[in-house]
């Protein structure tokens, strides 16, 4: 198996694994010749699930993929240790990066080139171990399958939901989604000594292009359709707002989960190579399930 | 038993929250609440020795109504007049604002008690003020006498305004914050009022013989330089030479601050008998961070010791509004 890379957005990276660092030690991260997936399950005393997928031209140059697995390679690392060796490359002026064994141990291993002080080029060789998983362990990654959403919505500005959340956490341990197709969106809170809502309108209800179904069809566009998760799940969801998302989507399928799809926007690539149609550099998808109390 | 009714809008809710954050713990103590015509204020008992006032005042509000609900029956009456017979509602509408000039009385208050963090966090939910002690951080010296070292820094980006409902007898604070379009509605539920106040009692009980209103920074400085590890702190006021000290002692040694009647230090000072009493530090730190927003403090002694520190703190442009502290002397 090989895999070797030339890394032309540490940014973007560093800024996707931020995303994801306080959800658990480590992170998954499955290599294929056109997309780069990072994936974050089995988190303890929770079932949130984060997956997320980029395409290889964002992160990579000169990328080269090899594995007897369909070359598909899948890793499990420790995200702040990636994050670590990220941050020290963001002054590079080259990263390269490739899998190799270092003491008989597999290695994520990452080439830094520096300038220092102008002339004198400085190399640094940053080695992080890594487990590679062979086809038993990637079996037990499956990314969950949601039924047809009943309501979906553009999220207000992460960082406004941030305060308010921060807030609504050392009042209640739940958390009640609801929105509608009148692009109203509502965080509710509610205990034996307080309730608290907080009403968003004039938000956007996204086309997705999804096949009309009679679900949504009949449904008035006033009435909402609501979910109730861990205020502590949402609001590791809304740590994501650090990769400063071009657009955030609420997907919510009633007494079963919330999804979240965090897009990715490139500051550095230009805007000729935007894909219009599904505005996508790429996601991070969050799966939070419903709590029913 | 008269019900009464409560309503007031705020257009600007940051002496609100620098008010009952100089007051608040970290502990969740009821704090009293008691809406009368003058205004709000709000009581903390944080032990059996200390007690923590906070005043807003009617005219910080854009809107204040205190009323005494009308009895069900006039309610319903009301209820049913709405339709479109312009008489019989002009009519009922003068009846309805003669009432209110009798039924605002003097008198009319709405008490209760409730946990001032979560009140807190309802109106800072759209962003907090951080009360921080950096020094990094400068105000701007325009010609308030503000030394304080604490400064705030302002988390919301544009103003939140506050819309307070409350009914006595449905036992429920309402508040609706809005800040830039979003809406949030909190419904607080309150507990029965506290009716003790056994430290106000104390300190009204016995005569006044001290008093004196000196500049927060000095007081300030001096309790920055007296160190935790300190079991008690002396307060001597007297007429002769140093008119006011503080001592406090510890393993390390003794620190003695002297302040002289020097008006730029001490504005006021009336002096009836020499008084020298002994606070817990632990006590007096509660009142620290109502002490560094001030500008101006009063000190009042009574006969037994007992001392109020009232602290005048600066909100919006040139507006103030007062925290004070009772402290119970410690038993010598």
């Amino acid at each position: 198996m090989r895999m070797k890379a030339k890394v032309i957005n540490t940014i973007l990276f560093t800024k996707m694994l931020q995303s994801v660092e306080k959800l658990n030690k480590t992170c998954v991260i499955k290599f294929t010749k056109d997309k780069i997936y990072l994936i974050v399950s089995k988190i303890e005393l929770t079932e949130l699930q984060v997956w997320g997928q980029v395409a290889v031209d964002l992160l990579f140059e000169e990328f080269i993929i090899e594995s007897a697995n369909n070359n598909e390679i899948w890793i499990e690392l420790r995200t702040d240790q990636v994050i670590r060796v990220l941050k020290s490359a963001q002054a590079a002026i080259d990263v390269y990066c490739k899998l190799t064994k270092k003491t008989g141990l597999p290695s994520l291993s990452f080439n830094i080139k520096s300038m220092y002080r102008g002339d004198n080029p400085v190399l640094l060789v940053q080695d992080i171990p890594i487990r590679v998983l062979n086809l038993y362990h990637i079996n037990e990654y499956k990314e969950p399958m949601v039924p047809q959403p009943h309501v979906h919505i553009l999220m207000p500005p992460l960082v406004s939901v941030r305060t308010i959340i921060d807030r609504m956490k050392s009042m209640s341990n739940y958390l009640t989604i609801s929105a509608n197709f009148n692009g109203e969106f509502i965080l509710k809170i509610e205990t034996e000594a307080v309730s608290v809502e907080t009403y968003f309108k004039d938000l956007i209800s996204p086309d997705l292009n999804q096949v009309n179904n009679s679900s949504q069809q009949d449904k008035p566009k006033n009435q909402f359709s609501e979910c109730q998760i861990s205020i502590i799940d949402f609001e590791k969801f809304v740590h994501s707002y650090v990769i400063n998302p071009s657009s955030v989507i609420c997907s919510i399928i009633e007494n079963f989960a919330v999804v979240f799809y965090v897009y990715v926007k490139n500051e550095t690539m230009s805007y000729m190579d935007y894909d219009q149609e599904t505005r996508q550099f790429g996601a991070l998808t969050y799966y939070i399930p419903a709590i029913i109390t | 038993m008269e019900s009464y009714s409560f309503k007031a809008t705020l257009n600007n809710i940051k002496p609100l929250i620098i008010l009952l954050k100089a007051i608040a713990s970290s502990q969740n103590y009821n704090t009293n609440c008691l809406i009368s015509n003058y205004g709000i204020k709000f009581s903390l008992q944080s032990s059996s020795t200390v007690e923590a006032r906070a005043y807003i005042q009617k005219t910080y509000f854009q809107e204040y109504t205190l009323e005494i609900n009308k009895n069900n029956d006039n309610q319903e009456i009301i209820s049913q007049t709405q339709e479109p017979n312009d008489n019989v509602n002009i009519k009922e509408n003068s009846e309805f604002s003669n009432n209110e000039i009798n039924n605002s009385n003097k008198n009319s208050e709405i008490i209760f008690s409730l946990n001032i963090n979560t009140l807190l966090d309802c109106l800072t939910i759209f962003g907090g003020f951080q009360l921080s002690n950096t020094n990094s951080i400068k105000n701007s010296r325009n010609d308030k006498s503000s030394n304080s070292d604490i400064n705030i820094i302002d988390n919301s980006k544009s103003r939140t305004t506050l819309r307070m409902e409350c009914n006595s007898s449905n036992k429920r604070l309402d508040l609706l914050l809005e800040d830039n379009g979003v809406i949030t509605v909190c419904k607080l539920n309150t507990f029965e009022f506290n009716e003790t106040s056994e430290i106000e009692e104390m300190f009204k009980q016995f005569p006044l013989i001290n008093h004196l209103i000196l500049n927060s920074k000095w007081l300030n400085d001096a309790f920055s330089t007296i160190d935790s590890s300190c079991d008690e702190i002396t307060l001597r006021i007297s007429n002769e030479i140093p008119y006011f000290e503080i001592t406090a002692t510890n393993v390390s040694g003794t620190i003695k601050i002297e302040y002289s009647k020097n008006p730029e230090v001490i504005e006021t000072f009336n002096c009836k008998a020499t008084s020298i009493f002994s606070y817990n530090y632990s006590l007096i730190t509660s009142m620290f961070k109502a002490l560094a927003l001030s500008t101006k403090t009063q000190i009042k002694t009574n006969s037994k010791g007992v001392i109020q520190f009232q602290f005048m703190i600066p909100t919006i442009d040139t507006s103030v509004c007062f925290v004070d502290y009772i402290i119970i002397p410690s038993i010598e």
